[in-house]
């Protein structure tokens, strides 16, 4: 009995460890169901075909280099071969050398941009800084030449990868999709990035969401949510891996979202249904004639998929690049008009100014965040219709209640030049409205002081109060 | 016997003793599902908790792949996973830690003790024919199930998870987690459950210890077992209705019913102006500490309902292995005693770091310091039972030594914990961690494991098999002592518990080593346990056909048949001397003297029977 | 078999005491304290873990001792009988008494310690009148209020306070007191380096005080279950010279009155 005891035991200690690893058949990009839904299945064949195309799998992905993401990109000319180990000379300005140092370099892919193995891409054992050699993983199909020119890219992405899995995925989704296992617990939800749109933000209303303010979302988190503070967990340079991570996922997230709004038209899931009942032709007929469609637009160089995927990058792309620009960061003209009870008078008078900015319809005359918008219904663009429940929502469709300025919790930032930014440019994604073209940046000022005063204003009155406990305060006034 | 052949007898026993009803056998219902006989019910006790044994160590064996291989896919679980790439999620493993405890302790350790144990044994020992109240003893067991039910369905809402200690506001305000919904309601029921349960169960045990002895047995010639199980009886009375009575509060301080029920509910544990998750803010005027109080009450108690039968039973077992009387018995008497009213006053241990006056943590510490004394006492009683004895190494005797042995670092290591300041360090790592799996595993479980091998032929007449149980002794050994001795470094590193990823804080990042080793260890440890299983089962139907006294013991129990019909003993027992004349000179024949064995004097070897009456 | 059995139950002990020895005398295996403690009461713990752990090993070694010498001799009994003793009266109470008179001094001797952590009237004057910062621990991270350079904290937040997360800053060489606060469930706030941990209850305000030794960056942890993220609660202590603490703070004032332009306008010192 005990040698097949002992064999039993081992087959299932053996079959327990198995999946000691990452398991890629799990850890992959879903689709958006609520915007692929609607688009026919094949349709959305399409699209996933073309988004793993550019951006791969979560375990293998793609560093797709029009894209505005640092992947860690070293380029440069080889100077010879030798076997599977090639020396190299880097051109110094469009290479960040530091990343080579990364252990995520390993597996990460060397493309070739000219010379024999021209658009061929190889995978990478190593690089040895000594002799600036790359070991390749397996032999080269031709021997590159001396001066062919190569790209090296991805490994902060992967980096970046495995940091976002450890510490964001549970919350964001794979995708960021801010679905993660434990979203549904959490309110507000988790941020979805696939609208490429984040609310605060120190670049205008019409600009993305620059790296600085990514930076200082996870330095500082955001009070009052689940979103903690990343610092002192993340390092400086695990921050920046992150940041480029999860913008490759909001660029992702764009791209899929558009190129599935625009197959919808055309492509809806039930169009084969609708039309075998206009046309009384089969519905097989039909669909046959749907993916005859769709082999014509993915083949149309001129004004299919591949001219459409350009057009949106090329609109992404510029919009994620000119967030990094500093002229599209608020800065106040003037420097903050000293936070004197005149100022806050005139900020309290323009607060609840019916015209104008119309700050108590939302935040409420006392800035509880009882406006009467609160209960009322308000449009949704998308469908063209009413929103079902009562009250705000945002762009996610999430319901969402204006600030209670009365609790100190400023989500976006406590410093008078983030209330600012709030104040003069809006909050993106959400019905905060910009005012700075209605108001000066004086006016602002008197509302920031306002707003920063609204929590000690004895006027007003406070939040929820009850007896202390055993001699202690229980207010939460904290502003924190 | 099979199984089956138990029925046979039962149902010729019956027609025997039970002439006036003209009963006819009993259904297999009456007979083996909603029996009244306390073998029984001991028995389905025990194939219970051991069933749930697996299942609480298959959610521990998730908590250790985690700390061991952290975010990957782990076996079995991982798949639940899919829309996280197989990775658990970190409220995942919160219920894993949870539930492994909360099963372990209702559902394992106090059952397995007081239900299976305890059941099977009073009436034997005391050499009564049934416990005093059969209906209340069966209803006892079948208060488990819808306990098992009430854990099953928290799973359906992905598992309590608050910490088996389930400590408000976590626990009470259903946006503090998400396990905090329907899920914990679903805990505290079946907590409750397992209360009743016990509650029924102890009524019945004093009742019967005190009442129904055999004729001769006083007190102080009651086995060990017997005063473990009574004590632990008059602890669980005494406790459990403060958990029962907590649950309930929190119960109702959860409530909030739908429509014009909304928000009605008690505050005990809440205090006012608590703003989680972005909720209403909370209106109380409670205290979460005070939930502390009343658990504590209850659970610190509850340790040593989980300790003392197991120590009575490795007392008798010992003895009987050792070939000679327990050393110092009433002493041993006294100190049981000892433990459990000092159990009672020891709750704020637990509490030290918690907030509350810091001069009842003086109080506290002195309490807890002294019940280390009734606990040294024992120890060194059993190291004194060992001493001058003959001893055979036999797997019931493995697993008395293991007993000893694992109590006293279980023991030691309790008075780091017990001194409050070192507590304030640690307090919440894993030095506390190993402490209480060193006394309840390494030391009661160990017990059970030998106690199911010792008392197995009484149950089942047949023997189980030796070598499987050196095996499983052996793995089980090694495995447990790899698994939580170096958590004692880990505490004193600081590693704090219920940590789903510690190794983002630089000071705990090197112990990543250490935690694979527990791991490895942890798993030998577990997957032994399909030996004990397996042996088990088997020899129900395989074992090596065992008479009515295997191990040559002196207790009422082993005079009766094995297994013992209904009525347990053909022949009325009546007391004659204490349990643990081994080797006494005035019996020069045996070196063992049963309690039932009127012959006062020395024996003529021709006269010498196999069994103890005539 | 016998030997077997016997040797191995001698065995595990013996590697217990060994492991136990080399993860105390090999500090770079990380296996034991995270470094001597950096305050001068949470050494004053560790002596008495140390005076402990003396006893109970003397005591382990002892009862291991016995045991393995009691199990040899039991295995091997060339007698036909045991001993036959129901037990010893003297030796219950030896074994009664010394281990009584052990455990009570054990219980006493460390009362003040433990006082001089917990009860307010023995803290430090000058922290408790002046707390450093008010902590308050939330789900899943540590907010810190500072009262403004020259103020003393106050129980409502003012206007003027400054605020950081999950980096609290001390001075080191005198003793500092925090107020610790829960904004929604149990936390609690373990500094590992320093020996200290205290619960932050909901609705209570519990003061912590102690004196950090030395300067460094050390880490600041949840050690009270209090949801998924309990373990993400990676927080830090900087304990740093007052000139630095000082500059600290006045930077934190800047950042936070930040308008735009380099220097912070002036702020009204209005308060309700």
């Amino acid at each position: 009995m005990s040698a097949r005891v002992w064999r039993l035991l081992v087959m299932v200690l053996a079959s327990a460890l198995a999946g000691c690893s990452e398991d890629a058949s799990q850890m992959r990009f879903a689709q958006n169901a609520n915007i692929a839904k609607p688009v026919h299945r094949k349709a959305r064949a399409v699209v996933e075909k073309t988004l793993e195309e550019h951006f791969g799998t979560p375990l293998d992905s793609v560093a797709w280099l029009k894209l505005p993401v640092n992947y860690g990109k070293a380029e440069g000319k080889v100077k010879s071969v030798d076997g599977r180990s090639l020396t190299v000379d880097f051109t110094q300005e469009t290479s960040d050398l530091q990343s080579l140092n990364s252990p995520e370099l390993n597996h990460a892919g060397l493309l070739f941009t000219s010379g024999a193995n021209q658009g061929k891409s190889f995978l990478l054992a190593g690089y040895d800084a000594s002799d600036k050699s790359f070991e390749l993983l397996t032999t080269l199909e031709s021997t590159p030449a001396e001066g062919d020119q190569f790209v090296v890219a991805g490994q902060n992405l992967r980096h970046g990868r495995k940091l976002y899995a450890r510490h964001c995925q549970h919350c964001h989704g794979i995708n960021g999709d801010g679905d993660g296992p434990t979203a549904k617990y959490l309110n507000p939800r988790p941020r979805d990035y696939r609208l490429g749109i984040f609310k605060f933000t120190s670049t205008n209303k019409d600009t993305k969401v620059s790296r600085d303010d990514l930076k200082r979302i996870l330095s500082q988190g955001i009070p009052g949510t689940y979103m903690p503070a990343f610092v002192p967990m993340l390092k400086d340079n695990e921050l920046t891996m992150v940041i480029e991570y999860v913008r490759w996922l909001a660029m992702r997230g764009e791209l899929e979202v558009q190129l599935l709004k625009d197959l919808k038209n055309d492509y809806a899931a039930d169009r084969a249904k609708k039309e075998a009942q206009e046309t009384k032709a089969s519905t097989s007929d039909i669909e046959k004639q749907i993916a005859k469609q769709l082999e014509e637009y993915v083949a149309n160089p001129t004004e299919g998929l591949s001219a459409f995927v350009e057009n949106v990058t090329g609109d992404m792309v510029s919009a994620w690049e000119s967030a990094e620009m500093t002229d599209t960061v608020i800065m106040p003209p003037v420097p903050r008009v000293p936070d004197t009870p005149e100022s806050r008078e005139r900020g309290k008078s323009l607060f609840v100014k019916t015209d104008g900015g119309k700050c108590i319809n939302c935040h409420g005359p006392t800035g509880r965040g009882n406006g009467f918008q609160t209960e009322d219904f308000q449009k949704n663009d998308a469908t063209g219709g009413f929103y079902a429940k009562r009250g705000l929502h945002d762009s996610w469709g999430e319901p969402i209640k204006p600030r209670d300025l009365t609790r100190g919790i400023y989500r976006g930032g406590r410093r008078p030049i983030d209330i600012y930014r709030r104040i003069s440019q809006g909050i993106k994604g959400t019905p905060m409205p910009p005012v700075a073209a209605t108001v000066t940046p004086e006016q602002i000022w008197d509302l920031v002081n306002y707003v920063l005063s609204v929590p000690f204003d004895s006027a007003s009155p406070k939040p929820a109060k009850s007896n202390s406990v055993a001699g202690q305060p229980s207010e939460q006034g904290n502003a924190n | 016997m099979s199984a089956v052949g138990v029925a046979h007898e039962h149902g010729h026993e019956q027609e025997h003793a039970h002439g006036a009803h003209g009963h006819h056998q009993q259904s297999f219902m009456q007979k083996y599902v909603f029996s009244t006989d306390h073998k029984m019910i001991g028995m389905q006790f025990l194939f219970t908790t051991l069933l749930m044994l697996m299942v609480g160590g298959a959610l521990a064996l998730g908590v250790r792949w985690q700390l061991a291989f952290p975010w990957t896919n782990m076996p079995i679980f991982g798949p639940l996973f899919a829309n996280a790439g197989g990775q658990i999620s970190p409220e995942f493993y919160t219920m894993l830690f949870t539930m492994h405890a909360t099963v372990m302790i209702f559902l394992v350790v106090i059952p397995v003790l007081a239900g299976a144990f305890g059941n099977f044994l009073i009436p034997l020992m005391i050499g009564a024919d049934d416990m005093a109240f059969p209906v209340l003893n069966m209803l006892s067991y079948w208060f488990m199930i819808p306990a098992i039910a009430c854990f099953g369905m928290s799973f359906v809402y992905g598992g309590a998870a608050a910490g088996w200690t389930s400590y408000p506001l976590l626990s009470e305000l259903r946006v503090a987690a998400p396990s905090s919904g329907p899920a914990q309601t679903y805990w505290l029921l079946g907590v409750t459950f397992v209360g009743v349960s016990s509650m029924m169960g102890s009524v019945n045990y004093m009742t019967t210890i005190i009442n129904m002895r055999a004729p001769g047995m006083t007190l102080f010639r009651m086995p060990l077992t017997i005063w473990g199980m009574f004590i632990t009886a008059i602890l669980q009375a005494f406790a459990l209705p403060v958990l029962t009575a907590a649950g309930f509060m929190l119960l109702f301080d959860r409530f909030a019913f739908g429509g014009w029920l909304e928000g009605i509910h008690t505050v005990f544990f809440t205090p006012a102006g608590i703003v989680v998750n972005n909720a209403a803010p909370t209106v109380g005027g409670g205290q979460p500490l005070l939930w502390q109080h009343l658990f504590w009450f209850y659970s610190h108690p509850a340790v040593y309902i989980m300790l003392l039968p197991a120590m009575g039973m490795t007392s008798d077992m010992l003895a009987c292995m050792c070939r000679k009387p327990i050393f110092g018995y009433k002493p041993m008497v006294y100190s049981m005693s000892a433990i459990a009213g000092l159990g009672f006053i020891v709750w704020g241990h637990h509490m030290f770091t918690s907030g509350m006056n810091p001069a009842l943590g003086m109080t506290f510490m002195v309490s807890t310091v002294m019940i280390a004394l009734p606990s040294a006492v024992k120890v060194f009683n059993w190291i004194g039972t060992i001493w001058g004895g003959r001893l055979q190494f036999n797997t019931v005797t493995l697993h008395c030594i293991a007993f000893v042995s694992m109590f006293i670092v279980g023991g030691l290591s309790g008075i780091f914990m017990a001194a409050v300041p070192v507590d304030i360090y640690i307090h919440d790592t894993y030095i506390i961690v190993a402490h209480f799996h060193y006394v309840v595993f390494g030391t009661t479980m160990f017990g059970v494991f030998g106690a199911i091998q010792f008392w197995f032929p009484k149950m089942f007449g047949r023997k189980m098999n030796e070598s499987v149980g050196k095996w499983h002794f052996l793995l089980t050994y090694i495995g447990f002592n790899g698994a939580f001795f170096p958590m004692h470094m880990l505490g004193i590193a600081g590693f704090p518990r219920r940590y789903a990823d510690p190794y983002i804080h630089p000071y705990l990042e090197h112990l990543l080593p250490l935690n694979q080793f527990i791991t490895i260890s942890a798993m030998i440890m577990g997957f032994a346990q399909f030996l004990l299983l397996g042996n088990f089962v088997i020899s129900i139907f395989n074992g090596q056909k065992a008479g009515r006294n295997p191990w040559n013991a002196n207790g009422l129990e082993w005079s009766a048949p094995s297994p013992p019909g209904h009525g347990n003993f053909d022949i009325p027992p009546v007391c004659y001397r204490g349990p643990y004349e081994y080797s006494n000179p005035n019996r020069a024949d045996q070196d063992f003297w049963m309690q039932t064995d009127p012959n006062r004097g020395p024996k003529k070897p021709a006269e010498v029977v196999a069994h103890g009456h005539t | 078999m016998r030997k077997f059995w016997c040797a191995f139950f001698v065995f595990s002990p013996i590697v217990a005491i060994i492991y136990s020895i080399i993860s105390s005398m090999v500090p770079s295996l990380g296996w034991w304290f995270p470094g001597a403690s950096v305050t001068e009461l949470g050494q004053r713990i560790d002596n008495l873990f140390y005076l402990i752990l003396y006893i109970i090993t003397a005591v382990f070694i002892g009862t291991q001792v016995a045991m393995g010498y009691v199990l040899w001799r039991a295995s091997r009994s060339k007698d036909e009988r045991s001993w036959f003793s129901h037990g010893s009266h003297s030796l219950e109470v030896i074994w009664s008494v010394v281990p009584s008179v052990i455990l009570l001094f054990l219980a006493l001797y460390q009362m003040d310690v433990w006082a001089l952590f917990r009860v307010q009237a023995y803290f430090p004057k000058e922290a408790r009148e002046a707390p450093v910062a008010e902590v308050t621990a939330r789900q899943f991270e540590w907010r810190i209020r500072y009262p403004a350079p020259g103020k003393k904290l106050q129980l409502k937040p003012q206007s003027d306070d400054l605020y950081d997360v999950n980096d609290l800053h001390v001075p080191i060489n005198r003793p500092v007191m925090i107020q610790l606060r829960s904004e929604d469930v149990q936390h609690s706030f373990f500094l590992p380096h320093l020996r200290v941990k205290q619960d932050a209850v909901p609705g209570q305000i519990i003061p912590i005080w102690f004196k950090a030794e030395r300067q460094g960056i050390f880490d600041l942890t949840c050690a009270e279950l209090c949801g998924w993220g309990h373990y993400k609660m990676r927080a830090q202590l900087t304990a740093e010279r007052e000139a630095e603490y000082e500059a600290y703070l006045k930077k934190l004032q800047a950042d936070q009155n930040y308008d735009g332009h380099a220097t912070p306008s002036a702020v009204a010192k209005k308060d309700e």
